[in-house]
């Protein structure tokens, strides 16, 4: 039969907030969280994008041509939208922009200020990475407006106008069509990733200390670094497992071509060794004397939106502040998503990978030593 | 008694383990305070003492996972602060809370450890067998561990802590909280690992039967101190008062019957336990049987049976710290309990 009193029910209630004041730093993180999430979240997504490089690849020469450049100039210095530099051919341009190294060439073609004399419409290319969308669509959007003065909003944009030819601006995807669902696939590896750098870590690692088993095995000739090495091992191989997985869904879920065949998935698990490496490792330093199983599971939100949202997987990273950059650049999670992203959507090789695997591999080297170095062999 | 810091070797062997002017502070507080002790090769040592009293803290020390604030100790001749290594190679340790892993069988766990010590796959699984055998195990082995009694889980530590083949087994309070059942079978385990070879056997306990059946010398551990030492008969030889003796006659216990009991030169007192019943506290260790007998038989009685009592390792305990055992393991102050039932 149904019984109801209060003072049960009370009771229970009584419990468990007498175990919350006992443990006051784990109500710091649920206070913190949310101004966390505003704050990062504020900061990562929305924001104005700026210092986008653009190359400019000149073949005109003519005054046309020095409008055009003149332009771009004014929108770096007013806006600090663009960082402009001169490339001399517009197939280096496009290597380079394949490479990561542009997110957008402006191409003046020849006869460009022959047209414009002549009262045609001078046809200007723009060609944009476009695997990072929304900086293709802002930089498409700017110079239309630039270069397009009788529209109305052109000066609200902040683009300083004057008369002067007649400019088409014609957008060209470096890459054909991207979904977003497709742009999405690098952070969403990224983030299987760290729920399993969270889950094998730091919690299972911190509930096998509380349960005892860490005390079985420190009776033993076991070292710290046999500990740290095996426990690494394990969770990187079931990285690598669930890692595995969700790329091969991702692909098919998102028709993802495989550009570079092979030789990108190849490049595309060692991006997931390094990076599996690295957050798992980051988890055992920050758990290495952890011993309430309560801390890591506190903790997990926070170090999903300090790792993640500023990553660049959602939103460009040219969008954040200075001190949100400083953020991501000290996670190797910015790292893991460029590259996986320049493999995935780009095909590119090697060496264009080459910079964002060195600084994972650096990050992780070093939380092996801290890891090591704090991991506790005693009780 | 003997004072245990050079005791002497009966089996001219080194010595298992040598605990010298051991201390370990936390903060302010001393857990263990220069405690000094030999343990001979071969033999099963007790630490006997309430909780609290610093057994565990003494334990981790030996077994590596706490460091001595100062003092010395050595196991098998290394040091256990400093040939941490060497020490674990030598020792196999059972400790007091729960340490299996639920999410592996028996036969994993067994495996695991014996990677742990380096040992080679076929010596590994050999040994997991006799082990698994040895405790009764072997129908179980391919069960997770999650899935144990308490006292099975104990004996799965056991074979765990010994599939190296230890020189000293370090056990840690090893059957509390199992069952009664459970408690005689780690018991029988136990007295097996003595009548096989020459492993020592380190016992913390806080049971004075368990100590008293299974000890070949006992340290009686009181406020992070050594209060008293030596084998439990040498211990209770130490009590005042010496033993009891309770005759039951044949019939009711007349005055002059009793009269006649507490004359007997080895009787200190004499009292009527129950009608037929008389309890003798003796002087010495003689028992007056020709005695009671005889006074028995000039007041028309007979004996009908006659029950030594000796002094049990709560009176040793009680007449080295004065109190008793769960008295001590209570807390440092006693009151009057008031009624709890009504």
């Amino acid at each position: 039969m149904f019984e109801f009193k209060w003072s049960r029910l009370l009771a229970v209630a009584e419990r468990d907030l007498r175990r919350f004041r006992r443990n006051t730093t784990l109500m710091i993180p649920m206070a913190l969280m949310p101004i966390i999430y505003l704050v990062i979240l504020g900061k990562a997504m929305g924001g104005d994008l700026h210092g986008l490089r653009v190359a400019l690849v000149d073949e005109d020469h003519g005054p046309a041509a020095v409008v055009v450049h003149d332009r771009l100039i004014t929108l770096q210095q007013s806006r600090n939208l663009f960082r402009v530099e001169d490339e001399a051919s517009p197939s280096r341009a496009v290597a380079r922009l394949r490479q990561g190294d542009y997110k957008a060439v402006v191409i003046v073609p020849e006869q460009f200020s022959a047209s414009a004399a002549r009262g045609e419409r001078a046809r200007l290319g723009v060609i944009v990475d476009n695997t990072d969308n929304t900086s293709a669509s802002v930089i498409e959007s700017v110079l239309r407006g630039a270069f397009a003065p009788s529209l109305p909003g052109a000066a609200a944009a902040g683009v300083v106008l004057s008369s002067g030819p007649h400019i088409e601006v014609q957008r060209v995807d470096v890459y054909g069509h991207k979904e977003f669902m497709q742009y999405l696939v690098a952070g969403v590896i990224a983030l299987a990733l760290f729920f399993v750098a969270m889950l094998a870590g730091g919690i299972i690692l911190v509930d096998d200390r509380a349960k005892g088993v860490h005390e079985g095995y420190f009776v033993t000739p076991l070292s710290s670094l046999d500990m740290v090495g095996g426990l690494t091992l394990s969770a990187t191989t079931l990285a690598m497992i669930i890692g595995t997985i969700v790329l091969g869904s991702s692909i098919l879920i998102a028709r993802l071509p495989v550009i570079g065949g092979v030789k990108t998935i190849a490049l595309t698990l060692l991006a997931i060794l390094l990076l599996a490496l690295g957050l798992i490792l980051f988890m055992f330093t920050l758990m290495a004397r952890v011993s309430n199983p309560l801390t890591p599971r506190a903790l997990f939100g926070i170090l999903n939106v300090l790792t993640f949202f500023p990553s660049g997987a959602l939103y460009p990273t040219e969008s954040y502040p200075g001190w949100l950059n400083a953020i991501s650049a000290a996670f190797p999670m910015r790292y893991a998503v460029h590259s996986l992203r320049n493999l995935l959507l780009k095909g590119v090789g090697f060496q264009a990978v080459l910079p964002d695997f060195l600084v994972m591999a650096g990050f992780a080297a070093v939380m092996l030593v801290l890891a090591a170095t704090l991991f506790k062999r005693t009780l | 008694m003997s004072n245990g810091v050079h005791a002497p070797n009966g089996n001219g062997l080194p010595p298992a383990i040598v605990v010298e002017k051991l201390t370990k502070k936390f903060g302010d507080f001393t857990a263990d305070d220069a405690l000094d002790f030999t343990v001979l090769q071969g033999e099963i040592f007790g630490i006997l003492g309430p909780n609290g009293a610093g057994k565990s803290t003494l334990i981790r020390m030996l077994n590596t996972l706490l460091v001595p604030t100062s003092g010395r100790a050595t196991v098998m001749g290394h040091d256990v602060a400093r040939e941490t290594v060497a020490v674990r190679h030598e020792i196999g340790v059972i400790p007091q809370g729960n340490t299996v892993d639920g999410d592996l069988t028996a036969w994993e766990s067994l495996d695991l450890y014996g990677k742990f010590y380096g040992m080679g796959r076929r010596q590994r699984q050999q040994r997991a067998r006799e082990l698994l055998e040895a405790v009764g195990l072997t129908e179980w082995k391919d069960k997770a561990a999650g899935t144990y009694s308490g006292g099975m889980r104990r004996r799965l530590e056991i074979a765990r802590g010994l599939i190296h083949r230890p020189h000293v087994f370090i056990l840690d309070e090893p059957t509390t909280g199992l069952d009664p059942q459970s408690r005689r079978v780690i018991w029988e385990l136990l007295e097996r690992l003595r009548g096989e070879g020459d492993l020592t056997i380190l016992l913390c306990t806080h049971y004075m039967d368990e100590a008293d059946r299974l000890c070949d010398r006992l340290a009686i551990v009181d406020h992070g101190k050594i209060v008293a030492l030596g084998t439990p008969r040498e211990l209770k030889a130490t009590v005042p008062g010496k033993d009891v003796l309770t005759v039951r006659f044949l019939k009711e216990v007349d005055p002059a019957l009793l009269a006649a009991l507490k004359a007997l030169p080895e009787v200190h007192e004499a009292g009527i336990e129950e009608p037929h019943v008389a309890r003798l506290s003796l002087e010495a260790d003689v028992v007056p049987m020709e005695g009671v007998t005889e006074a028995s038989r000039a007041h028309d009685n007979r004996v009908q049976n006659i029950t030594l009592l000796e002094p049990t390792l709560e009176d040793v305990f009680i007449h080295y710290t004065g109190r008793g055992l769960r008295d001590a393991a209570a807390g440092e102050y006693t009151y009057a309990m008031p009624a709890i039932m009504r």
